[in-house]
């Protein structure tokens, strides 16, 4: 029963967190956040193993239920004027965390160049749940919005095929970069294409099953199986349920565009039902985060504040480099602290630990300081513009 | 590359909504009960093709149950018209009452000569097999063209029996884990489980009202008003008092707020409430096709399909439903003495369908590791798919024979 306790402890500090919010500008990931450590690594409520056992899981729902959300509610014209900046902003902040962590490890904390490799690519790029949590809660327009989804979610895709390329190097030896880049490839463009050919071809039989009930299981159970076919082709699947997402929620241009009659946006009880789900994961994805902290040695803790605050400075010139001669210029602040690590972070991080052996132990724990250290830079940064925002209300709508 | 086993559980839960949802709408467009696919695909997964054990499920049953009386007795609670029930449908209070009377009292005598069993244990039996599902009972007693009262009868004393099958279940568990067997210890206990759970349902539903009232234009009351019935059950629990019970009251609270209201002297503007009680229903019957969906093919997981096991539960199966279908003739009989519903008992008795509250409660004594646990799921899987298959057939039967008076199947 301490399960369903917490549970429904979560929903009431999220439901009380909004609130306090909407009055202090603090978001309430924070306090979900540390309520998992004080649950988790404090007073031990749930046992590590059945934490761990179950954390792909909820890592996956979590993505998929909030990339369709960001789909949902993000305009599709955005979505391709945007992409090329996205990309840019993404593959050059990436890069440049992965070499600055790289550059660290090796040169001053003396480990191999692979290693250090390994740690940047699992810790260089943002969450793109906990981007696109943050950033409908603070109402900015709509091209900052669609700039920070994509950019975050292309980030999880460098971060993943990233940490993996460096493991299967350190394997087998072999050095491909080629594959490596293939692999991207394939990735952004298997995703995007099921998610597409999945949206469009739900949309067609939505328009038949209008008006019978139980719609958004319905739709839950299509998005799940677009996750695992793109994904098991090779695909990234967050991009798969975006995507999905984006066509569901932009029903009547992309049935101008596809040539075909629909009568059916998804309907408000859908939207309604969906926000309250996704309400739901966020809240409970804050706190798993929480739980799975741990921490055995003080010099991870050095490393990741130092690996923060490296982060912050890098997003910074990043940033304004890909904001130069634009509108986003104004809210460059904004976009520098949509950096904080999230759920797939911890999830990489412990991948060394069990493919490559216990002398990756360090990983899990500096990838913990990453994630708890940037989420707070991101949170006190929001409530900072949050203020500031409401004496000149110039870059948020 | 997703993980196999990962992507296997979201195989599988895409399959089990997408055939759940096709179920539903075969069921809501010919009446064919979606229990039975359900239970089927179950059973395809679990002992027959392996893809799930039971040993899987175990640690999620635990959850899985709890979740699933919580939603039934909440919702119907909502759903249930007090002043209706109270002054209007007494008749349906009636069928409810003799029925379930009747079936736990023969069935429990005749379990316990049959199984050699402990008298408590068989009174098990009762609440597993007596009265009807709300879910089967109420969308096919719209679709077929009885009168209304006789429509209303029936759609009342499925959700009566939902509750009253649950909280006397719990009653007699209660019992059995005290390992009193006193009648006066059991009178005691029932009432102060009866007594601390609908006070505290009674309270938090007064307070949850008002707060619901002052938050109705918040996004997510739904999701709330669930975190506050978890703790409303756990607190009835903790008090001593019956959570199962305490989610009943709660549910009743905020389906009768105008009552409830005027009652404790609170202000609620009506329409607004409304409008967010629609909401609330609304939800909660996505969450509650969700929890039966995944519930019914549960079942079949577990289901034990050895020839002994399928033949016993058969046979078992087939002397419950005889007397089952007798004794609710009986009470058919006896609620409609002197009414115009008394042209109406032979579609009444064969609409006795039974479903989710039926099947949860099978699976609680293997929880608490009662002895001969085990033979409660195969007997009541077998009397699921047996009621269900009297209703589906008896109807049709029915209406045949009716086909030009005013017996007719629409399309709802």
């Amino acid at each position: 029963m301490i399960a369903f306790f917490a549970a429904a402890l979560i929903i009431i500090l999220g439901f009380l967190g909004e609130e306090f919010f909407k009055r202090t500008s603090i978001p309430e990931a924070i306090f979900l956040l540390l309520f998992g450590v004080l649950l988790g690594p404090i007073f031990h409520l749930f046992a590590e193993d059945a934490l761990l056992a179950i954390t792909p899981y909820f890592a996956a729902l979590a993505l998929i239920i909030i990339l369709f959300d960001g789909g949902l509610n993000m305009d599709i014209r955005e979505a391709v004027k945007n992409s090329p900046r996205a990309l840019v902003l993404a593959i050059s902040g990436w890069m440049l965390n992965v070499l600055v962590t790289t550059a660290f490890c090796k040169f001053v904390l003396g480990w191999r160049l692979l290693n250090g490799l390994l740690l940047g690519s699992i810790v260089g790029g943002g969450s793109s749940i906990i981007v696109i949590a943050l950033i409908k809660k603070l109402k900015a327009t709509e091209k900052i919005e669609t700039v920070l989804s994509l950019e975050s979610i292309l980030t999880d895709v460098l971060c993943t095929v990233g940490a993996f390329t460096a493991i299967d190097i350190l394997l087998s030896g072999e050095v491909s970069l080629g594959a490596a880049l293939g692999s991207v490839g394939v990735a952004f463009g298997v995703g995007i294409l099921v998610g597409l050919g999945f949206g469009v071809a739900w949309l067609i039989i939505m328009e038949k099953l209008k008006g019978k009930p139980n719609a958004y299981m319905l739709t839950l159970a299509v998005l799940f199986l677009a996750f695992v076919v793109a994904t098991n082709l090779g695909g990234n699947g967050a991009l798969s349920a975006l995507f999905f997402g984006l066509i569901i929620g932009n029903s009547r241009h992309t049935a101008k565009l596809m040539k075909f009659r629909t009568t059916v946006s998804i309907d408000d009880n859908v939207r309604d039902f969906h926000c309250q789900i996704s309400f739901l994961i966020r809240s409970f994805f804050f706190v798993f985060t929480g739980l799975l902290f741990s921490l055995s040695a003080l010099a991870s803790v050095f490393l990741g504040l130092f690996l923060s605050f490296a982060f912050l400075g890098i997003r910074f010139v990043v940033v304004k480099m890909a904001t130069v001669k634009s509108e986003l210029h104004e809210a460059e602040t904004l976009m520098t602290i949509m950096f904080p690590r999230g759920l797939a972070a911890a999830v990489l991080a412990s991948l060394p630990l069990t493919m490559l052996g216990p002398s990756y132990q360090v990983f899990p724990e500096i990838a913990f300081i990453v994630i708890l250290t940037t989420i707070m830079i991101c949170t006190i940064g929001v409530a900072f513009l949050k203020k500031r925002t409401s004496r000149s209300p110039l870059t948020y709508t | 590359m997703l993980d196999l086993t990962l992507a296997l559980t979201f195989i599988l839960a895409a399959v089990i909504l997408l055939i759940g949802f096709l179920a539903d709408t075969l069921f809501r467009k010919t009446g064919f009960p979606d229990v039975l696919f359900l239970l089927v695909l179950g059973i395809i997964f679990g002992p027959v093709l392996g893809i799930i054990s039971k040993n899987d499920l175990a640690p999620v049953t635990p959850y899985l149950i709890e979740l699933s009386l919580m939603m039934i007795l909440f919702y119907g609670g909502m759903e249930m018209d007090l002043s209706k029930v109270l002054r209007q449908s007494g008749r349906a209070t009636l069928l409810a009452v003799t029925y379930f009377v009747f079936v736990t009292v023969v069935v429990s005598s005749v379990a316990k000569f049959l199984f050699n069993i402990a008298w408590i244990q068989a009174l098990m039996f009762g609440p597993m097999i007596a009265g009807t599902s709300s879910i089967v009972i109420i969308p096919l007693s719209k679709k077929l063209k009885i009168s209304e009262e006789t429509s209303l009868t029936l759609s009342l004393e499925s959700t009566i029996t939902d509750s009253l099958n649950i909280v006397f279940f719990f009653a007699i568990l209660g019992l059995y884990l005290s390992g009193s067997l006193s009648l006066l210890s059991f009178a005691e206990n029932i009432v102060a489980q009866f007594g601390v759970g609908i006070l505290v349902g009674f309270a938090v539903g007064v307070v949850w009202v008002w707060v619901l009232h002052k938050i109705r234009n918040e996004p997510y009351t739904y999701i709330s008003t669930l975190a506050i019935l978890i703790l409303t059950v756990m607190c009835s629990e903790l008090l001593g008092g019956s959570g199962v019970l305490a989610a009943l009251a709660m549910g009743l609270v905020i389906g009768n707020y105008k009552e409830v209201s005027s009652l404790v002297r609170i202000k609620i503007a009506s329409a607004k409430f409304e409008e967010l009680r629609e909401i609330l229903t609304r939800f909660q019957s996505e969450l509650a096709f969700l929890i039966r969906t995944f519930f019914f093919v549960f079942l079949g997981l577990i289901y034990d399909i050895s020839f002994n096991s399928v033949t016993f539960g058969l046979l078992v199966g087939l002397i419950f439903l005889g007397l089952n279908l007798g004794l609710r003739y009986i009470a058919v009989r006896l609620s409609t003495v002197r009414c115009p519903m008394c042209k109406d008992t032979t579609i009444m008795t064969l609409l006795c369908g039974q479903g989710l509250a039926h099947a949860t409660l099978s699976v609680i004594p293997q929880q608490y590791g009662i002895p001969n646990a085990q033979i409660y799921p195969v007997i009541v899987v077998t009397m699921i798919i047996l009621t269900n298959a009297v209703t589906t057939f008896g109807s049709f039967i029915v209406l045949r024979k009716k086909k030009n008076s005013r017996f007719q199947y629409t399309e709802a």
